[in-house]
């Protein structure tokens, strides 16, 4: 059981439930560095966009480059909070919370590919 | 014959996955600088330098926290016996690299 004493951060996360097998939480861990390393490369990708010299048609170039580093921001906040339900869920001994948030995040990158598609087409 | 506890070497798969991310922040770091020279120069030069600096203090401070753990892995441990690290590290890289883009999203626009 986890102490009154509980000092982790954040507290919503460990003050219930108990240790889960080490193992699945280190497994979280690394699902959450991979969400990070994939918000970095939507940004990267955002940045690239904006400042490489590329066929693309002014306007949707725009919208591509800001919505991809959005959706990067949001990949990034997504991997935390993932993290964070994943983590109580393994404490509670209850099933593991379902995608949510990445498919909304899978349909943004969709969309951001679809820009430039029409961006190269018009450009 | 004492049971090996974590054949999939978590631990050290988990060390190496954070050094694996913070590669990645520092190198995205300097890509982003690198174009962004040409977008605004003070920016660029912050941006190099935040990110660098957090991809190295997130590589080190993430060996030191699996450096405690392995030795209570090797054997099967007794039910709530081994107490990971807490989140803050977690939260600390979720919001720098949240922050960096949005940084560039506001130069953007």
């Amino acid at each position: 059981m986890s102490s009154p004493s509980e000092r982790r951060f954040p507290r919503w996360v460990y003050a219930a439930g108990v240790e889960p097998d080490p193992r699945f939480s280190m497994a979280n861990e690394r699902t959450f560095l991979a969400w990070l390393r994939t918000g970095l490369a939507l940004m990267a990708a955002g940045v690239a966009l904006h400042a490489l010299d590329l066929p693309l048609h002014g306007i949707f170039r725009y919208a591509a480059s800001v919505l991809l580093v959005a959706l990067g921001v949001a990949a990034s906040a997504n991997g935390w909070l993932s993290w964070s339900r994943a983590e109580q869920a393994l404490r509670a001994r209850r099933p593991l919370p379902g995608p949510g948030g990445g498919l909304l995040l899978a349909a943004g990158v969709v969309l951001a590919g679809l820009l430039v598609l029409v961006g190269l087409v018009r450009g | 014959m004492t049971a090996i506890f974590d054949l999939g070497l978590q631990v050290e798969r988990t060390a190496l996955a954070w050094r694996r991310s913070a590669l990645s922040l520092g190198a995205t770091s300097l890509g982003a600088a690198r174009l962004l020279t040409s977008v605004s120069a003070p920016w660029a030069a912050g941006v190099t330098a935040a990110g660098l600096m957090g991809a190295t203090v997130i590589a080190a401070l993430a060996w030191r926290r699996y450096t405690a753990v392995p030795p209570r892995l090797l054997t099967v441990p007794a039910e709530g016996a081994v107490r990971l690290p807490g989140g803050a590290m977690l939260m600390a890289l979720a919001v720098l690299q949240a922050f960096g883009g949005l940084i560039f999203i506001v130069l953007l626009l």
